[in-house]
């Protein structure tokens, strides 16, 4: 070209689409949400459950788990006894608790829920 | 094709650039419009979670005057509320809270036997809405306490 001015060539297009698939190929924002806490929430109130009632037997806490999240799998664990109900997950909220009875045995409760 | 010496040089290759530009730019303005009507849709929904979490949370541990905001059981003795124990009768008394950007379209108890007790209804058309239950005790037993919050 002779004439001074603007010109296009394929490289400067191609560098162009390039940014474009850059710009459109951005990672979507996470949704913020509240089911950690909702999840711990219940956890707590199935512990403060069993603190009131006293500690029930095995059959019966997996019956209360169930009751208190239907559909869902999780572990509950009293001192070293584990109890797992339905499948493992890969995310879960767990929340625990410490108490003595009345023979100021010390008692550690955990339950664990998967997303 | 117009040519002077100092100056832009018109041709059908500028054209067709100028045109992918263009189509570009509106590409990445529909996308980041598209962005943020779903992060604006997101925020809405999280905002109505929130609500009807803390509503629920209050509902099962405090003791207020209007029940769908605390129904716990008061301990006149120890002058404190008893948290997750609740009193039916003042359950039963909850009616829906002013107005605002959500209403109560459901507050029920599901007995552990399977029987449920419907508090509060309304209809929920085509609203958005979230359910939550939390555990608690009425008497001795073990009880869901469940409400559904709707936007308006």
């Amino acid at each position: 070209m002779k004439n001074k001015g603007a010109y296009s060539s394929v490289e400067a297009i191609l560098s162009l689409l390039i940014l474009l698939a850059v710009f459109l190929s951005a990672p979507a924002t996470q949704e913020p949400s509240l089911e950690r806490l909702y999840l711990l929430q219940k956890e707590h109130d199935l512990l403060k459950l069993w603190a009131k009632r006293g500690i029930p037997s095995r059959d019966e806490m997996i019956a209360d788990f169930e009751f208190a999240f239907p559909g869902k799998s999780g572990e509950i664990r009293v001192n070293e006894s584990l109890t797992s109900i339905g499948k493992l997950g890969k995310e879960a909220v767990s929340a625990e608790m410490v108490f003595f009875d009345s023979k100021m045995n010390r008692v550690k409760v955990s339950v664990l829920v998967f997303k | 094709m117009s040519i002077t010496d100092k100056g832009f040089v018109f041709s059908v290759d500028l054209v067709l650039t100028a045109i992918m530009i263009f189509l570009m730019l509106f590409l990445i303005t529909a996308s980041f419009s598209a962005k943020s009507s779903q992060t604006v849709a997101g925020m809405k929904r999280f905002q109505l979670e929130k609500n009807a979490v803390f509503i629920v949370d209050s509902l099962v541990k405090n003791s207020v005057e209007t029940p769908l905001l605390g129904a716990a059981l008061f301990d006149g003795e120890k002058h404190r509320v008893k948290s997750n124990e609740l009193e039916h009768n003042q359950l039963k008394r909850a009616v829906p809270v002013g107005p605002g950007e959500f209403f109560v379209q459901r507050l029920s108890i599901k007995w552990k036997n399977g029987e449920k007790e419907t508090i509060i209804w309304a209809e929920q058309g085509e609203k958005n809405c979230i359910a939550l239950d939390r555990i608690a005790l009425i008497g001795d037993e073990s009880v869901l306490v469940e409400l559904a919050l709707c936007e308006k």
